[in-house]
């Protein structure tokens, strides 16, 4: 109840909301699992429960406390992420950490200390962690995050009580976006899909406008399979523009999607901010290609299943499913993995830097070899 | 008092209930025993299998005043004293934290003076590992020669990180991972004395998901008597630690084996709506199909699997149906999806690809079978009698789908028998022989670029030359290395044994390889027949040969 809106993991909410009725909160936790499906906002949400001024079930979330810790500005509340080009936590922060926990709290009535990726942390860090884990001041809580435990010293892990997530059920994930995003059943799907149980990763796709950029790379990849070699140097061109274009605005738009963040703790260093913007630019675009080629590899996914299956398996791409049985009609089981493989591998060469064009032609060549009588398909 | 957890609770207080680490408990007994007690040890192996207990009750045996059997007495002072913590002769220091070179100094110039009150200063240094390199080195000559009354023992999950000058200066003791059933018994120990009720099931479970560790299996089970309770149940266990149940797997196996592609699909459309992970489904997959493995290798010599008899015997019907060399591709193609799952673009559509091609695998004829049908082939033409009074030997061999284009010929060529028709075979397979001679040694080529069949009868094949070359030429193919390698290909594509005899053939200038002129009438014929132009459109074909060997 105090973690109600939440999608999925009612095992670990359940755990968290039993730990508080019977006074038993640890005063470590190590919150592991998957990126994107949810830790953070379960830590945040445990500093409201633990916090918030209205004395019903579950934190308000409308008053001057649960505002604050929204917006990372509540004086109690810390939350700890790496820094800089490497992306790492150093010795330094954790120094600082450690003042803060040993502070008296300024109005709350239990400090909370939530470091995200803590598997960022160097090994001086860590051990410098090691104490304040294991006997913290009291009315503390700390919360590691982590989706590599394995990156973590055992001697942490072993110093926590650790909650692991798994990643959201698809249906579920599907379920939110209908019922609380009100996004179309079919869409709901496709974005369910290409998330792979990664909330936070649905939500993206969502607000990045998913829907018009698919049914965009569906189409290239539509007229791909009806036209000639000409074409598809048309499209390479036009694919190409595209990135060209979105690198040029990168910046921009990371400015943009900042806002659906909840805000950076305290003033960062502007160079420092720089340099991070410039690596999430980079990851940025590579997402987007990234996204592109899942689109693509969904789309013959659903091509294979209805080669084999026939129409007794869900398709993904539910609108499209008349295309796709002819389509599916036109290739050989083989050629079409060959196609699935052939757009991993193109995501793996671009990773790499190789030049888009080529990539893309190469792929485009693989795909039509593999679908005869191209002109007859759609 | 506050709560201990397991680990601690049920910490090793003796050699003896030290668990799977027998060679060690020994070694050190041993060394007690003889008076052999080095001054430097080094215990090495992964997390939670003994080694800090082992470095505690070693300390505390050598200190110990009435030590019985090389066992601690657990009664006398220095033994209270250390399990109390209080002891200030055996200083157990944590590495990772006080590593620096200032640290080291520091146990240096306390190893000089004597023990307070037991026999032995000892020094155990934990996660030795992460010291640091001016640390070790400033330890080096202490470590080499330490006083008589100094004991050091270190313990590292990561021996190879320690220097090798510190390594060459202890006595290394490498610990085992745990087996299965040994933790099991101990979680089964543990469960009874606690007084908690836990399926043997479940504890095997938590004991194969510690991965040999017994520290890990006692706080899952802490962690699983805090979850569900005094009754632990199998399927706790796999909802706490998010496996994948063990139908699941089966189902799959199954569908994979019946070739049912919806329902494999419906499997990990399952796996996904539950929320598992991928990867941990597939390493169960991988275990499964290993299980398989060793059944079908070892039959019922099998040793003991950690599986329930139904279980046993589901998977023994599984292993049945699929071929060894199946199984094989099964798990490597499995390991490599395991290998590349994390960098996939949609762990879905690849987990669902890489089931689908198990089917696939399963049904494809393996490298090995064809290999196996090829050679029995092979023995069959050989072993069948000559050409010329067989009739009906090898044939039905022919007609199998495997053959090979030489056996084809052979077989079309046994109706015959006059020497005017052999030699046609001869031309016929002519230029594929100069290729093949032409591979094993490109000489002969150029030497017999200019001669031609000119007679075959009684496995003589007398192969002529214009007679401005023939001595040269003839000279030089003439030696034994070079009329066998043409007497084999002659003899492999004919499909018995050929001898060459090298001659000159005058005025028989209009031998002609390329086509007779009974064959340029037939190819007309060929090319006008309906049927076979309809053949030619349906595969897109064209016709290269028109011969007349199909007759006979």
């Amino acid at each position: 109840m105090y973690f109600k809106e939440i999608v999925s993991h009612e095992r670990q909410c359940g755990i968290l909301s039993e730990a508080i009725d019977n006074g038993r909160l640890a005063h470590t936790y190590l919150f592991c699992g998957p990126d994107g499906v949810g830790k953070k906002l379960v830590a945040v949400r445990l500093a409201k429960v633990l916090n918030c001024m209205a004395e019903n079930n579950g934190p308000c979330n409308t008053c001057g406390i649960c505002r604050r810790i929204e917006e990372g500005i509540y004086p109690d509340v810390k939350i700890l992420k790496p820094r800089g080009k490497d992306r790492i936590i150093n010795v330094e922060s954790v120094g600082e950490l450690q003042r803060f926990a040993n502070q008296k709290a300024y109005e709350s009535k239990i400090k909370v200390i939530i470091i995200d990726d803590a598997h960022r942390m160097r090994p001086d860090a860590s051990n410098k962690l090691l104490k304040t884990l294991e006997e913290p001041p009291a009315k503390t809580v700390l919360i590691l995050i982590t989706s590599r435990p394995d990156m973590l010293f055992a001697t942490v892990i072993s110093r926590c009580q650790a909650i692991s997530f798994n990643l959201v059920p698809e249906a579920e994930i599907e379920r939110y976006l209908m019922d609380v995003r009100e996004v179309e059943a079919g869409e709901a799907r496709v974005i369910a899909s290409l998330s792979g149980g990664r909330i936070s990763e649905a939500i993206k796709l969502l607000s990045d406008g998913l829907a018009e950029k698919r049914s965009g790379y569906i189409n290239f990849m539509k007229s791909l399979l009806k036209g000639n070699a000409a074409a598809m140097f048309d499209i390479v061109k036009r694919l190409k523009e595209q990135f060209e274009e979105m690198e040029k605005n990168s910046v921009k738009m990371i400015m943009k999607s900042k806002k659906l963040d909840y805000g950076e703790f305290s003033g960062n260093a502007v160079d420092e901010l720089e340099d991070e913007f410039k690596a999430e630019a980079m990851s940025m675009i590579q997402a987007e290609k990234e996204e592109m080629f899942g689109i693509w590899q969904l789309w013959f996914r659903d091509i294979l299943i209805t080669k084999e299956c026939g129409a007794e398996v869900n398709i993904i791409n539910k609108k499209d499913s008349g295309e796709i049985r002819l389509l599916s009609e036109k290739a050989e089981y083989s050629g079409i993995m060959d196609c699935i493989c052939a757009i991993d591998n193109a995501r793996k060469m671009l990773r790499y830097h190789a030049d888009l064009s080529m990539v893309m032609e190469d792929l485009f060549i693989t795909i039509m070899k593999n679908f005869k009588n191209r002109e007859a398909v759609i | 008092m506050s709560y201990l957890v397991l680990a601690r609770k049920w910490r090793p207080q003796k050699f003896d209930e030290l668990i799977g680490q027998e060679h060690i408990a020994k070694t050190l007994k041993n060394s007690i025993k003889t008076g052999r007690v080095a001054h430097a040890y080094l215990f090495a192996g992964s997390r939670g299998i003994g080694k800090t207990s082992t470095a505690r009750i070693f300390a505390r045996v050598l200190n110990c005043q009435k030590p019985h059997n090389q066992e601690p007495c657990g009664k006398c002072q220095s033994c209270v004293e250390v399990s109390s913590g209080s002891s200030i002769d055996i200083i157990e220091i944590d590495g990772a934290s006080n590593n620096k070179v200032d640290d080291i100094r520091d146990i240096r110039e306390t190893v000089q003076y004597m023990p307070a009150k037991g026999k032995f200063k000892i020094y155990i240094i934990d996660e030795v590992h992460m010291v640091t390199t001016q640390g070790f080195n400033a330890l080096l000559k202490t470590l080499e020669e330490p006083p008589g009354h100094v004991k050091f023992f270190f313990a590292t999950t990561a021996p190879l990180k320690v220097p090798i000058t510190i390594r060459s200066r202890c006595q290394r003791l490498d610990f085992r991972k745990i087996p299965v059933h040994l933790i099991v018994e101990k979680l089964e120990e543990i469960v009874k004395k606690e007084k908690i009720k836990a399926e043997k099931p479940a504890l095997i479970l938590i004991a194969k998901f510690a991965d040999g560790s017994m520290r890990d299996a006692q706080s899952m089970l802490d962690q699983m008597i805090s979850f569900a309770g005094e009754n632990i149940r199998e399927k706790d266990v796999v909802s706490m630690l998010g496996i994948v149940d063990k139908e699941m797997i089966q189902d799959i196996v199954k569908s994979v084996i019946e070739g049912d592609a919806v329902a494999v699909l419906k499997v990990i459309e399952k796996v996904f709506d539950m929320g598992k992970d991928p990867g941990t489904f597939i390493s169960g997959l991988i275990e499964y199909f290993r299980n398989l493995l060793l059944f079908s290798v070892l039959g019922k010599n099998m040793p003991a699997l950690e599986l329930s008899p139904e279980d046993e015997k589901k998977a023994c019907g599984f292993a049945s149906r699929l071929e060894t060399s199946v199984l094989k591709d099964i798990i490597s193609s499995l390991v490599d999806v395991e290998a590349r799952i994390g960098s996939a673009l949609s762990v879905r559509t690849f987990l669902e690809i890489a089931v689908l091609e198990l089917i696939k695998l399963k049904d494809r004829v393996s490298i090995d079978n064809v290999i196996n049908r090829l050679e029995k082939l092979k023995e069959k033409i050989e072993a069948s009698p000559n050409r010329e009074d067989n009739n009906s030997g090898e044939r039905p061999a022919a007609r199998q789908s495997l053959v090979s284009e030489p056996v084809t010929r052979y077989a079309k060529k046994d109706n015959s028998s006059s020497a005017e028709v052999e030699l046609d075979g001869v031309k016929k397979i002519w230029h594929e022989a100069m290729a093949g001679i032409s591979r094993m040694k490109p000489i002969l080529k150029a030497y017999l670029v200019e001669s031609r069949p000119v007679s075959f009868s009684d496995d003589v094949l007398v192969i002529g030359f214009d007679e401005s070359f023939q001595n040269m030429h003839i000279d030089a193919l003439r030696t034994p290395e070079n009329v066998k390698i043409i007497e084999r290909q002659f003899s492999m594509r004919l499909g018995c044994s050929v001898k060459v005899s090298f001659g000159f053939c005058g005025g028989q200038k209009n031998v002609k390889i390329e086509s007779t002129e009974e064959e340029s009438i037939l190819s007309d014929d060929v090319t006008k027949n309906p049927h076979v132009n309809q053949v030619l459109d349906l595969f897109n074909a064209k016709i290269t040969d028109v011969n007349l060997g199909g007759r006979g």
